[in-house]
């Protein structure tokens, strides 16, 4: 049986607080606090508390300044104000300051104390519950945005899922969160390169020159994929990271220079370095010679640059691969070289882990033999297959 | 009238809970009775030593201590004294406070009296 709901009241008149333990208690679970300072301690110790039920008038705190913490501490809490006091100006700061789910004058008679906290739970639970699906139908559409983009492009793809595995290995490193915002930018970083025609894409992989209107293609990758993602609910924070990656795009000449050069967040200075590592790696510059780049770099941060070498110095000189048929491919396997078929079509990009749906369409593709075999995957130990 | 919104505030308080219910409300009922008048003692001590803040916080929590058993007379005439102290007024004697909450002991230990006798044991 699910543990029931926990409530917080806080009021200075114990007999008050008991009467309300009691009212509220047969319902909920029932905490209390005797002022604004305790209750902020209970809610942290004890919570997730779905509903504060809480007095207007009290020393120090008043009930409308614990009741605008706890929006900004606890923004899922539903808050209730309980007072004795009628006056028109408290109930409108409690609506417009405290955003106040309800508003109950005293003495509360029971049966309205009873309905308006059932009633601030069920609010609770709803927002909960809308936030929950909103989600999983995030990240259920950024799955379906990057199977795409795998399908589509499997290069980028590829490249994307390495940006993505050493943002991670650097920020370990460096000992910063990795959060889903990091890692969906990781991807994202790539999902312009499905616009570019596979000519393009083609020399810009081997690091060809490019003429004019096809750079300018490529410059205007990160838009394309900033302009995908605005506006998605809870995707701000990432299209904030691509925009700050953007805006000092060293390969970006034509940036205006009123740009803001704003800080860069050590999420934008992980995704830069490992971006650009990538892109020079895919380019056939080796890993040293990708390094030296970088570190003359100064957009690159130097930090960062200091991890990824000290990463990198781990995994130089211990790629250790390995050539296999389709039907030894496991899941989990890393693809070291690119997967083509026999007329020349790249089937799975170079970095990518096989998974089961991968794993499935690879053997139906090598039914109708058009897998290039053997497979190069890649057996070096985790750590170092990570980047 | 005290009486009236004394009893409707317990019985809306032990609604159909039954024995348990009518024992818990007479522990708030207890705790009150306890309490006021030390929140009354105190009022009087710092209204006498001159200090505003000190009996306008004692008058509140009386007011807010009686308002919660339905003792509204004593209730307003707390919250009363309180406005007078926060205006600088500390003329409020002791004197009506006590005399309200002779009555609402009494009015209380009636009703619960009732309240004993009516609820099954």
């Amino acid at each position: 049986m699910p543990e029931q709901p926990l409530v917080l009241v806080v009021d200075d008149e114990v007999t008050t607080l008991e009467t309300l333990a009691y009212q509220i208690g047969r319902d909920f679970r029932v905490m209390t606090a005797e002022n604004g300072i305790a209750a902020l301690a209970v809610l942290d110790a004890h919570g997730p508390f779905a509903a504060v039920v809480s007095d207007q008038k009290m020393p120090g705190m008043d009930g409308l300044e614990l009741l605008e913490k706890v929006r900004e501490k606890h923004p899922d809490t539903v808050r209730v104000l309980h007072t004795a006091q009628t006056e028109l100006s408290v109930a409108v700061s409690a609506i417009n300051e405290g955003k106040v789910f309800s508003f109950l004058c005293k003495p509360c008679p029971t049966d309205d104390m009873r309905r308006t906290v059932r009633e601030a739970v069920e609010q609770y639970h709803t927002v909960l519950a809308e936030r929950e699906m909103l989600e999983r139908t995030l990240q259920t559409s950024l799955h379906a945005l990057f199977s795409w983009m795998e399908m589509v492009n499997p290069r980028a793809f590829a490249r994307a899922e390495r940006i993505r595995d050493l943002s991670q290995v650097l920020c370990r490193e460096l000992d910063l969160p990795y959060t889903w915002h990091i890692e969906v930018a990781a991807m994202a970083s790539q999902l312009g390169a499905v616009t570019l025609p596979p000519t393009v894409m083609e020399r810009l992989n081997r690091g060809l020159p490019l003429p004019d209107d096809e750079q300018k293609m490529t410059n205007a990758l990160p838009e394309v994929a900033a302009r995908l993602l605005h506006g998605i609910p809870k995707l701000d924070e990432v299209v904030d990271i691509m925009s700050a990656l953007r805006a000092t795009d060293p390969r970006r000449p034509d940036l205006p220079e009123e740009v803001p050069a704003a800080p860069p967040t050590p999420a934008v200075s992980v995704l830069r370095a490992a971006i650009e590592y990538q892109a020079l790696v895919g380019r056939g510059v080796t890993v040293e010679g990708a390094l030296a780049i970088l570190e003359r770099s100064p957009d690159q941060d130097p930090a960062v640059l200091e991890a990824l070498s000290r990463i990198l110095g781990g995994a130089l000189g211990s790629e250790n691969v390995r050539a296999v048929r389709v039907n030894e491919l496991e899941v989990g396997m890393r693809i070291a070289e690119d997967v083509i078929s026999v007329n020349g079509v790249t089937l799975v990009g170079r970095g990518v882990r096989v998974s089961a749906t991968l794993l499935e369409r690879l053997i139906e593709v090598k039914r109708n033999a058009q897998v290039a075999e053997p497979i190069l995957i890649d057996v070096s130990t985790e750590e170092t297959a990570d980047v | 009238m005290s009486d009236d919104t004394i009893r409707a505030r317990i019985r809306d308080l032990v609604g159909d809970g039954g024995a348990g219910a009518a024992e818990l409300v007479g522990r708030i009922v207890a705790s009150f009775l306890n309490r006021a008048p030390d929140l009354i003692d105190k009022f009087a001590t710092a209204a006498a030593a001159g200090d505003a803040a000190d009996a306008a916080h004692w008058a509140h929590a009386l007011a807010g201590a009686a308002g919660n058993v339905g003792a509204i007379r004593l209730a307003r005439l707390a919250a009363s004294a309180e406005r007078d102290a926060l205006a600088g007024g500390l003329a409020h004697g002791r004197g009506a406070l006590d005399a309200a909450f002779a009555e609402v002991r009494a009015d209380l230990t009636a009703v619960m009296h009732d309240l004993a006798a009516a609820t099954p044991r």
